[in-house]
């Protein structure tokens, strides 16, 4: 199984990375040696066995009692921000207000 | 014409102490970031653990529109890069909802329209961005990501914006009945998204649709709506086509405008949440669900109008809010079987006066300070005829300012209805010898004037004097 060029902008941009050239055409080719090596499973037989990602639910899921038991620190996470003012996290203006 | 349709995805903030998957505070109004925990703030090495009772208010939902309540259900991460949900994906579910169909009817002109649901599942809120409050940055307050949402999307079969407001106060009041939300639309505990299209006839295909995001009032959605629908008809009219996109609707200019185009749609690349186990719900979560259903809204109007002898409208403004509707029974049932229209009397009562001050003072039916036993004394004494409706007012205003007791106060305000047959007829007969030319008039014809009387009659007696008694006797004397 092979990638496109543009699979992998197409990719990199929902991952929000900028590649260039040179980039594409090394991730396209890391890319597909690993979904050749992910393609073998292709012959395992799955009939028979549970989805992989439904986990063992076989008991029942622990849910929470809703209850308040953590109080925010803001200080204490705010101190390993990059920036932060006045209580508010602060973050590259995303849009224009 | 054209042929509107409509659809509407609701999001109700569900009314829990703590988030969704996060045991930190939901109240509203903290300081910013104080309510917002490892969990909300994505830090690596947390792990989300399900709220029982908001799983359960989905549940009671679920149940009380008649949907089908998936046992088995499942968390999906849906990507995305804002940085108000740090974690870069929000939790919510995709592929298999927690409530799937159900339906909610609601008022039409004189009949009733049921409109089906698609699915309602649950999903956790971002947090709030603030462009404008430092150059160059976007401030974030964290508080309200991860706070329980129960997403709402309605079948396409609204087919005007009055049918999309009817559908959304119709949502609004059952969720505030089940108790799973405050319904405090100002601070956004329910917001609405909608779509919209137009068709040539209802048997067309649909056309392309707009989605007009984040509206939080009624009026916006009728508004945005109305510009909307007459904008997709100038486009198609002109010749052209409907772009699908996303819109938002400016209130101070009344107008909605593009804010992103779907041809670049969104990749949200959902998948299976690999941090949740599939959401089960079993036998005791749907009891426990069961057990918080109360009787709902329509079917307490109904029943309002069997058991009270109600006009329907009066029944469907009693039962818009459960405390009213609590409020409205607590009178009903101490004044019914004593007087034949005791219980309108008191809807009335209710509906009127008491609303009225209510709102004069902008306090709720929950922070009503005139206990409904007191407003039962007031309605029995306008029922058995020892107040007259004048006087009735008089004294319900004092009965609302004071702690007197309604015998009490007809005393001392001397409000009791003169209903005595000698009494009145000495008044009827004042009132006769003080207009002569009046009396003239009437008995050559002028049958108005009888109005006239019973009013004059009514002011000497301080508003005391019964009309109907009165009219009854002037009649009487007049000889017609």
């Amino acid at each position: 199984m092979s990638l496109s060029d543009e699979d992998v902008r197409r990719m990199a941009r929902l991952a929000r990375l900028a590649l260039d050239d040179g980039e594409v055409t090394r991730f396209g080719d890391e890319l597909g040696r690993i979904l050749a090596f992910v393609d073998a499973l292709r012959v395992a037989v799955l009939e028979e066995a549970p989805a992989a990602l439904s986990g063992p639910w076989a008991r029942t899921p622990f849910l929470r009692d809703d209850r308040v038991e953590e109080a925010g620190h803001p200080e204490l996470y705010q101190a390993q921000a990059p920036e932060s003012r006045d209580g508010y996290y602060l973050v590259p203006r995303v849009i224009e207000p | 014409m054209w042929d509107t349709v409509i659809g509407l995805e609701v999001h109700v903030q569900l009314l829990t102490e703590s988030k969704l998957f996060s045991p930190t505070s939901t109240r509203f109004g903290a300081p910013p970031n104080t309510q917002a925990g490892l969990v909300d703030l994505g830090f690596p090495g947390t792990l989300p653990v399900p709220n029982r009772a908001a799983v359960r208010m989905a549940v009671a939902f679920g149940l009380a529109v008649g949907g089908r309540i998936a046992v088995r259900s499942r968390f999906a991460r849906k990507s995305y890069f804002y940085p108000d949900l740090p974690k870069g994906y929000q939790i919510s579910q995709y592929d298999e909802p927690i409530v799937v169909g159900g339906a909610i009817a609601i008022g039409v002109g004189e009949g009733v329209k049921t409109v089906p649901l698609v699915r309602a599942h649950l999903e956790e809120d971002a947090g709030k961005s603030l462009h404008d409050l430092y150059p160059g940055r976007t401030a974030l307050d964290l508080n309200r990501a991860g706070i329980p949402l129960l997403e709402i999307v309605s079948s396409p079969s609204l087919a005007s914006p009055e049918e999309a407001v009817a559908y959304l106060k119709e949502l609004h009041t059952l969720v505030c009945y089940l108790g799973i939300c405050d319904g405090n639309m100002q601070e956004g505990s329910l917001r609405c998204d909608a779509n919209v299209s137009l068709r040539p006839s209802p048997e067309a295909p649909l056309g392309t649709r707009t989605e007009i995001k984040n509206l939080n009032s009624f009026r916006f959605l009728e508004q945005a709506l109305t510009y909307e629908i007459r904008r997709q008809a100038e486009v198609l009219e002109a010749g052209g086509t409907v772009a699908q996109e996303t819109r938002l609707y400016d209130p101070d200019r009344r107008e909605t405008r593009p804010m992103r185009s779907k041809e670049e749609a969104e990749d949200y690349r959902y998948f299976p949440d690999p941090d949740l186990l599939p959401l089960v719900v079993d036998e005791t979560l749907r009891a426990e669900a069961q057990a918080m259903l109360p009787e709902l809204p329509r079917a307490r109007a109904e029943r309002f109008v069997r058991a009270y002898g109600l006009e329907p409208y009066a029944a469907g403004v009693l039962t818009s809010s459960r405390p009213l509707a609590d409020y409205y029974e607590a009178v009903a049932s101490a004044v019914s079987g004593k007087g034949k229209d005791s219980a309108r009397t008191a809807a009335h009562w209710v509906m009127g006066d008491l609303l009225g001050a209510l709102n004069r003072q902008g306090i709720g039916i929950e922070a009503c300070p005139l206990a409904p036993t007191r407003l039962a004394a007031l309605v029995l004494r306008v029922e058995d005829g020892t107040l007259s409706g004048p006087k009735a007012k008089e004294v319900f205003e004092a009965l609302w300012a004071g702690t007197e007791e309604v015998d009490a106060l007809i005393e001392r305000l001397g409000a009791r209805q003169i209903n005595d047959r000698e009494a009145l007829l000495e008044l009827v007969d004042r009132i006769l010898d003080a207009h002569p030319r009046q009396r003239q008039d009437y008995l050559a014809g002028k049958d108005k004037l009888l109005g006239f009387f019973v009013g004059q009659a009514v002011k000497a007696s301080g508003g005391r004097a019964n009309p109907q008694e009165l009219g009854a006797l002037f009649r009487e004397r007049l000889g017609r």
